[in-house]
């Protein structure tokens, strides 16, 4: 039944779900030091239906990241940039000078309709990512010194 | 099997995968909508930053955590949320110390701020019920610092442990037999 053994408590890590415990009942804490955890038929029933739904609420939070991921992402830059500079002062554009604005986002939505099939093209043929990437580098090097932008003195390295 | 068998083979099997496929988009698309519709307001514009992450300190007390969710705000502020399913739909002093045992693990291990508040999500156990969220203000480092020795001078038998705050909690205690509290 008891899963711990009495062990030494100074000098050792304490988690802080085992530390929340003083806040329900100290004896408690103690019995469980000495004898190990106990729990009743109830008290599984109930970790088990918690467990689940802990789960479900990770599962959750993964969905939500992988949209937010999605739509942070800005295809073309990073196919021919990565994650550089570049990629960044363009991010920030579509998101403080175009996102605002109700004609801005029909400008990313359309964006967001061609972009993937360009950058298929580019990474199919790759000499074509030598003037794309002159092409968005210019444009970067231009929004970086653009007063648009929040911060813009921020982005100039 | 002649090409037109095959034709439509390969078709029903297209259209088994787009719906397959649309079928996983409408189940990630509902996912995110119930982490959506469970944020707090107060963090409608953060962004989700920490999952099921542990971190860990050794200094000045040795304290191991594992966040359910940390959200950073706009402003760069983390802030905590600790899930709990359970009937009773309001937040124990047991969620406040651990999230407040949480908010020093990363503080000590990130360097980052976090809110000296955070949310206590609870759900009633049932599978159509809505998680409602709870603000609580969280302890500040020094008490958590004082709770941890106090829990080693309990454990060492220095100090004499406290019974329980809540009346519910002896009826249900599987040490219920070894104890002398007189509600017992």
């Amino acid at each position: 039944m008891g899963k711990r053994l009495r062990r030494p408590v100074s000098g050792r890590m304490v988690s802080a779900s085992d530390l929340a415990q003083m806040g329900r009942c100290e004896r408690l804490v103690v019995f469980e030091h000495l004898h190990g955890i106990r729990r009743t038929a109830g008290q599984q029933r109930a970790r088990a239906r918690g467990l689940v739904e802990h789960e479900h609420f990770y599962r959750e939070g993964l969905a939500a990241s992988a949209q937010a991921a999605r739509k942070g992402r800005c295809f073309i830059a990073t196919c021919v940039f990565g994650e550089a500079w570049q990629t960044e002062v363009l991010h920030r554009f579509r998101d403080e000078a175009l996102r605002p604005s109700a004609w801005g986002r029909r400008v990313i939505r359309l964006y967001y309709r061609g972009a993937p099939s360009i950058c298929v093209i580019l990474r199919r043929w790759p000499p074509l990512q030598v003037p794309m990437r002159m092409v968005l580098g210019a444009i970067a090097i231009g929004l970086r010194w653009w007063s648009g932008l929040r911060g813009g003195s921020k982005c100039r390295r | 099997m002649s090409a037109l068998a095959w034709g439509v083979v390969c078709a029903v099997a297209v259209v088994g995968f787009a719906l397959v496929m649309a079928r996983w988009r409408s189940l990630e698309t509902h996912a995110a909508w119930a982490e959506r519709a469970s944020r707090p307001v107060a963090l409608r514009d953060a962004e989700l930053v920490y999952m099921e992450r542990l971190f860990r300190i050794s200094t000045p007390v040795g304290l191991v955590a594992k966040l359910d969710r940390a959200y950073r705000l706009p402003s760069g502020l983390l802030v905590l949320v600790e899930f709990k399913t359970r009937w009773s739909n309001r937040p124990f002093l047991s969620d406040v110390i651990q999230l407040s045992a949480q908010r020093v693990a990363v503080m000590g291990q990130t360097g980052q701020s976090v809110a000296s508040y955070g949310y206590v999500i609870v759900k009633a156990p049932t599978p159509r019920a809505f998680p409602t969220a709870h603000r609580v203000k969280l302890m500040t480092d020094e008490q958590v610092v004082a709770l941890v020795r106090r829990r080693e001078d309990v454990l060492a038998g220095r100090v004499l442990p406290r019974w329980s705050y809540s009346q519910k909690a002896c009826p249900i205690c599987a040490f219920r037999a070894k104890c002398d509290h007189p509600r017992v």
